[in-house]
């Protein structure tokens, strides 16, 4: 944990903070930001963390501000000792009010009957060895290939029969949008799915292409008490919007992204089919357009980074939805590369997260993400149903 | 009408979607163009806006649907087909993302160029567009292969010329663009 100074130390804590932070690393600054309108009187608030060393003033009175409506209660635990476990304490798997979508193998592995998992990567030969190093100093500025690539070494040495080897550089799964210049046209080569999970792996991965050993730790994902809170809140979120959504005549759906973990401020959206007359304006959708308006100007996304495509919408965050998205949806979110979606009901019909078709887990998709199935009972549950045969 | 002709009609709206997926490349998105064809008549043209609106979702296909829900001449009534009757040419295999959408606005048939292995939604990953089945909407048509290889260089010659980030050269060697396409893996024409 970090201590703010000047500043950054005036802010009190608040569970619904209405300021987010983030770290400037370039301007060396911490740059706040207000998540939501801010009445005249109304205290700025950020969130210290779940890790909290005082006892929180707020959870007596917790309510999200500036919602419509009085908070309700729908997704509250059945039983309070989740609402008083510690923050960072271990929660019990087996009370866990939501389960895993699993389209992997239990382990997550793909290598089968030793054949190696590949997927097809561009690559190209780097013409003058002594480039290497500056050749590498580019992928390292530009982050060409990432994460996706970050089981793989960066080059590769062929011995030549003539004597002498041929380095080929790694460069990124899909077409590279930026490249250096003076080198010659890339090529396709498949390089392995997932990185050495033990040291005969390492000699049947590395002769397709030279794969970092990455043991797998034994640890699962563990979750604790204040997680399974913000989740929690997540759900209750989407919930309030797809009612408020069936009071303004749509059909009750609605999607939420945190800005980040362990914060509340975020994003929310409705479908709007209705309203709108598009058959298309599914809160998905809807979402997707608001993050990217939202992140239009924010001074620091560095020109850098979004040129070359490395930053996408919804790296590394979290996306609650009342109701498992279609396969428009689904692919949506792919694109965006989302890494874990919560739904409450599942479209077996249409869903693309597992109910009609699972679009994260088909071949040839170059991100995955994680699906979790609310399985805590929800109340009015009836409100929010909708045409099983609807794409969601 | 012989099968040469009729081929010749579609290469011929295929050139069109070409154009826009020239004016992809100026402007630095990945070169995917389409037009929607109506009556004879193209009532869309659009292209991907994915970087200029930093949003992966923005893609030609969906481009154009909202260009045509927006008006009122070309979507007078919103029904559960809207675009029952028009053909879609695009340089590129839909995604499964644009499959789906093409799907439950009713599109009548697709053209397109060149096969995506990565996401394609029209067979390539999933069919999305007919072998996957949908309570509602119905499926549609997706032939493969017009214009396959000006779709293959099109996005060769995005990746060989965007390099606004690269850093200074040291060495005056060219680039050569190559210019063999390998052979489609699958049939060119599936349903």
């Amino acid at each position: 944990m970090a201590l703010a100074l000047g500043l950054g130390s005036i802010f009190n804590h608040s569970s619904h903070p209405n300021v987010t932070y983030s770290i400037d690393a370039e301007a060396e600054c911490i740059r706040f930001t207000t998540s939501r309108n801010i009445l005249e009187g109304d205290e700025l608030c950020i969130f210290y963390s779940h890790n909290l060393w005082f006892e929180d003033n707020d959870v007596s009175n917790e309510s999200f501000q500036n919602h419509e409506t009085p908070i309700s209660n729908d997704v509250a635990s059945p039983d309070s000792t989740e609402d008083d476990g510690i923050s960072t304490d271990l929660f019990p798997d087996d009370l866990l009010p939501f389960e895993s979508f699993k389209y992997l193998r239990d382990d997550g592995e793909e290598l089968s009957n030793g054949v190696v998992a590949t997927v097809d990567a561009w690559v190209v030969d780097i013409p003058e060895p002594r480039e290497t190093t500056t050749l590498l100093e580019f992928i390292r500025q530009t982050g060409l290939g990432m994460p996706d690539l970050q089981h793989l070494k960066r080059v590769r040495k062929t011995s030549l029969e003539e004597g002498g080897f041929k380095s080929t550089l790694l460069l990124s799964l899909e077409h590279p949008t930026v490249l250096p210049p003076n080198l010659p046209e890339p090529y396709i080569s498949p390089v392995p799915t997932s990185p050495a999970r033990n040291l005969e792996e390492v000699v049947l991965k590395s002769t397709i292409w030279p794969t970092v050993y990455q043991p797998r730790r034994v640890e699962k994902i563990t979750w604790t008490y204040g997680r399974i809170r913000w989740i929690r809140a997540g759900i209750q979120r989407v919930v309030d919007e797809a009612r408020r959504a069936k009071e303004m005549g749509e059909i009750p759906i609605a999607s939420y992204v945190p800005d980040e973990w362990e914060t509340v401020s975020g994003l929310a959206a409705r479908d709007t089919r209705n309203s709108t007359n598009h058959p298309l304006r599914h809160s998905v959708m809807n979402l997707l357009r608001q993050v990217s308006n939202a992140q239009h100007s924010p001074p620091e996304s560095s020109d850098n980074m979004t040129r070359n495509g490395q930053r996408y919408l919804l790296t590394s965050r979290t996306l609650f939805t009342t109701h498992e998205p279609c396969i428009m949806c689904s692919m949506a979110l792919l694109h965006s590369r989302v890494k874990d979606v919560f739904y409450i009901y599942p479209m077996n019909q249409t869903g693309g997260c597992g109910g009609l078709s699972c679009v994260p887990g088909l071949d040839g998709v170059n991100h995955r993400f994680s699906i979790w199935k609310w399985t805590s009972p929800v109340d009015l549950k009836d409100a929010l149903e909708v045409d099983p045969q609807l794409d969601a | 009408m012989d099968v040469d002709d009729e081929d010749a009609i579609h290469q011929a709206w295929m050139d069109q979607a070409l154009i826009m997926a020239e004016e992809a490349l100026k402007a630095r998105e990945v070169p995917v163009g389409c037009i929607f064809v109506r009556d004879g008549q193209v009532i869309a043209r659009a292209r991907n806006r994915t970087n200029e609106l930093k949003n992966a979702t923005r893609h030609a296909e969906l481009e154009a649907i909202d260009e045509i829900m927006a008006n009122p001449i070309l979507t007078p009534v919103v029904t559960s087909q809207i675009l029952a009757g028009t053909t879609l040419y695009v340089t590129v295999e839909p995604c499964m993302m644009c499959a789906s959408a093409l799907r439950q606005v009713g599109i009548e048939r697709v053209f397109f160029g060149c096969e995506n292995d990565r996401f394609g939604g029209c067979g390539s990953v999933l069919g999305v567009n007919s072998s996957l089945p949908h309570p509602v909407h119905r499926p549609f048509v997706a032939k493969a292969g017009y214009r396959r290889e000006e779709a293959i260089m099109l996005l060769r010659r995005f990746y060989i010329t965007e390099n606004t980030n690269a850093p200074q050269p040291k060495s005056k060697a060219t680039r050569v663009l190559k210019t063999e396409i390998a052979p489609p893996k699958r049939p060119a024409s599936r349903t």
